[in-house]
């Protein structure tokens, strides 16, 4: 958004805002893949930050429940007695994504390796795109489920964000399946859908605004 | 930089140090879930955040930079960040002025005297003073509406929509309010 009275370059004012919270929800997620992408991105953040950090002291304490702490062990380490390398690792990436994601796991007592659904959401967005991932096939089939197709000139395209990684495009979400061939979808991994240039972003990072995503995650 | 205990507990996380994560947990879970609170104003949703928030720290601790920021600046972003992106995901409600941008929303009165006197909490201690107090004195720089208005945005995780009928300004007026504040803050701090 130009502001002419601003004098803030549109990247430094995404950092400030971001930090400041006004945003609404695509913007703070564009800024948020942002952070995870581009370091200078993250850095301009960093300084906003620090330079807002002082009205911290304004948030007043408040007890948690006492078996908060509990509920969060248990959360992330849900076999305690039998340490094992659980869903945790590599389930950080984007956590931030996680409000907005409905993932589902087969129960945790079925046979290895269980196929995992998310569906792809964003606010204010009637998108919806569904993501099924079978790991014996090795295959992720993605269709969308509701919305309106991209417009004349557009696609969706369809990215993999393993954690602490770049995204790669792996494909356009058009009418009908999709079916990918994936080694593996890693817990943690976020699959996100930007509006690009008809045949996808020509650069090969994306370019246009995120419109929804969902983080693997599970439980 | 005065010594930073907090940092050595994110650090030692990162490391998979369930102690130290139940030691950072007790230093600054009060906190953190005042900030949920603050900015989710429900308490079970606050209480989901929470265990969010403590998920994301031991599973990002090691992203922790301490030359970046203060290990509780580090902290009460992830409670921030996590509890707007819960706040702005919840399905629209109707906006109604009279009631929740005013009532709940809305800056205090007088928020420049209110950061001008805040109240050191505990943490301010390992804040080097004087740069605190710079952030302050130019928030006082600022006109006390552009002041309040950023401050209730910070602090409470206000969208632009809120602000802007809490205000009774155009939306688009507000944005420009408020990046021309955050524009002189920084001008001020670079000064």
């Amino acid at each position: 958004m130009s502001d002419p009275a601003g004098h803030m370059p549109d990247r430094e004012a995404l950092a400030a805002e971001y930090v400041l919270g006004t945003l609404p929800l695509a913007e703070r997620l564009t800024a948020e893949a942002l952070i995870a992408s581009d370091v200078n991105f993250a850095s301009l953040v960093a300084d906003w930050q620090a330079r807002l950090a002082v009205l911290d002291d304004d948030y007043k304490e408040a007890t948690p429940p006492r078996d908060m702490l509990q509920r969060i062990e248990s959360r992330l380490f849900p076999e305690a007695a039998r340490p094992k390398r659980g869903w945790l690792w590599g389930a950080g990436a984007g956590l931030a994504l996680a409000v907005l994601a409905l993932v589902v796991f087969l129960p945790p007592a079925t046979p290895p390796e269980p196929a995992v659904t998310a569906t792809l959401t964003g606010e204010g967005q009637e998108l919806a795109v569904q993501a099924s991932y079978d790991p014996q096939a090795g295959a992720l089939t993605v269709r969308r489920t509701a919305g309106p197709a991209a417009g004349a000139g557009q696609d969706y395209e369809l990215w993999l964000i393993p954690e602490g990684q770049d995204a790669q495009s792996i494909g356009l979400v058009r009418d009908g399946d999709l079916e990918i061939p994936l080694d593996t979808l890693p817990e943690g991994a976020t699959l996100a859908i930007t509006l690009e240039p008809q045949g996808g972003s020509p650069t090969g990072v994306a370019t246009g605004p995120l419109l929804v995503a969902a983080v693997i995650s599970g439980g | 930089m005065t010594a930073d205990p907090i940092s050595g507990l994110i650090a030692a996380t990162a490391n998979a140090d369930r102690g130290a994560f139940r030691e950072l947990y007790s230093a600054t879970s009060s906190k953190l879930f005042g900030v949920c609170l603050r900015i989710l104003k429900d308490r079970s949703e606050a209480e989901d955040a929470m265990q969010e928030v403590y998920t994301r720290v031991w599973l990002n601790a090691r992203r922790y930079d301490s030359a970046k920021a203060r290990g509780m600046t580090w902290l009460i972003a992830v409670a921030r960040n996590l509890s707007i992106d819960r706040l702005r995901a919840r399905p629209a409600a109707p906006l109604n002025p009279g009631k929740r941008a005013k009532a709940e929303t809305g800056p205090a009165a007088d928020p420049v005297a209110e950061v001008a006197d805040t109240r050191r909490g505990p943490e301010d201690e390992v804040i080097a003073r004087s740069e605190a107090q710079r952030v302050v004195d130019c928030f006082g720089t600022l006109e006390p509406e552009r002041a309040a208005a950023l401050r209730g945005a910070y602090l409470d995780g206000s969208s632009y929509e809120e602000l802007s009928l809490h205000h009774d300004v155009p939306l688009n007026t507000m944005r420009s309010w408020l990046r021309r504040g955050l524009q002189k803050l920084k001008e001020c701090l670079e000064a």
